[in-house]
């Protein structure tokens, strides 16, 4: 496995555990604080993030040789762009579900809007790793 | 300028035709005849740009002279920068959504979909803008 399958594991797993953890801990919280920040949910979403933005320095580049190569770059470039898509059509359904859920003349409240961008997050990150490692294969290589 | 750029350059002055619309839409918010007016335009509009997508498609699929591996990695590196902008221009519209409205009042869902349509159209606008800097001003001798 390679750095940057590592790297592509390690987002996934943070990124699932986050969203798990953060939905129980939605689950925990009274209704009306759920959408009030700062809470355990806010806190649990900043340390994903912090984790996932630290993946290439926790997976370091190691002295010896080349660890991205045309390859790699046709890789991550195809991941990112399954990734993107993924995170405009899970956006998109995500304002749907808000519409089926509060209906044509409903409203809700707007800290309730900051939770659409994070989900679409959320999928771009799971989807680009995805796409990665099935790329990379199951075995991967040793380099 | 070959056809790709021609798609591209459609797709930029439909995009801003349809973010003009909603800035209109934005801005004169009260009045319900202008909305529905703009809204009704750029739901066209919309169709427009699925219909060139489309065709765009079938221009990829079909390969050849029309579409080269050089065509792929400019449409690719365009879809990219343009999903980037979708997601940048929805946290902004949230945001500037938050600073407007505040923490203890409530938003109508038609305001969602506002947010939506207009980082949707930025999608199309960035897209047709990278397409056309990358393919270059003068072009560099495709024929459509």
């Amino acid at each position: 496995m390679n750095r940057w399958q590592k790297i592509a594991w390690f987002n996934l797993i943070v990124i699932v555990a986050g969203s798990v953890i953060s939905m129980v801990a939605v689950g925990t919280l009274p209704p009306d604080e759920r959408l009030v920040p700062p809470n355990r949910v806010t806190v649990v979403i900043v340390i994903s993030l912090v984790l996932v933005g630290m993946a290439k320095t926790i997976f370091r580049k190691s002295d010896k040789g080349v660890d991205f190569d045309e390859r790699d770059r046709q890789i991550h470039r195809r991941a990112s762009l399954f990734g993107w898509t993924g995170l405009g059509l899970g956006m998109a359904a995500t304002a749907m579900i808000c519409y089926l859920a509060v209906g044509p003349r409903g409203s809700f409240p707007p800290l309730a809007l900051p939770v659409i961008p994070l989900v679409g997050v959320a999928i771009c990150i799971i989807l680009e790793s995805i796409a990665a490692l099935i790329q990379y294969g199951r075995a991967g290589d040793k380099s | 300028m070959n056809r790709l750029q021609k798609i591209a350059l459609f797709n930029l002055g439909v995009a801003m035709t349809g973010l003009g619309l909603q800035l209109i839409q934005f801005l004169i918010s009260d009045l319900l005849v202008t909305r529905l007016i703009a809204s009704s335009v750029t739901f066209i509009l919309c169709s427009f740009l699925v219909a060139s997508y489309i065709f765009r498609a079938k221009v990829a699929k079909r390969g050849g002279l029309h579409y080269d591996e050089r065509d792929s990695y400019i449409h690719k590196r365009a879809a990219l920068a343009g999903f980037i902008t979708f997601f940048l221009v929805l946290f902004l519209e949230v945001m500037i959504s938050l600073s407007i409205f505040g923490f203890g009042s409530s938003i109508t869902i038609g305001w969602v979909f506002t947010i939506f349509i207009l980082a949707a159209l930025s999608i199309f606008f960035v897209e047709s803008v990278t397409i056309l800097i990358q393919y270059g001003r003068e072009g560099k001798g495709e024929k459509s």
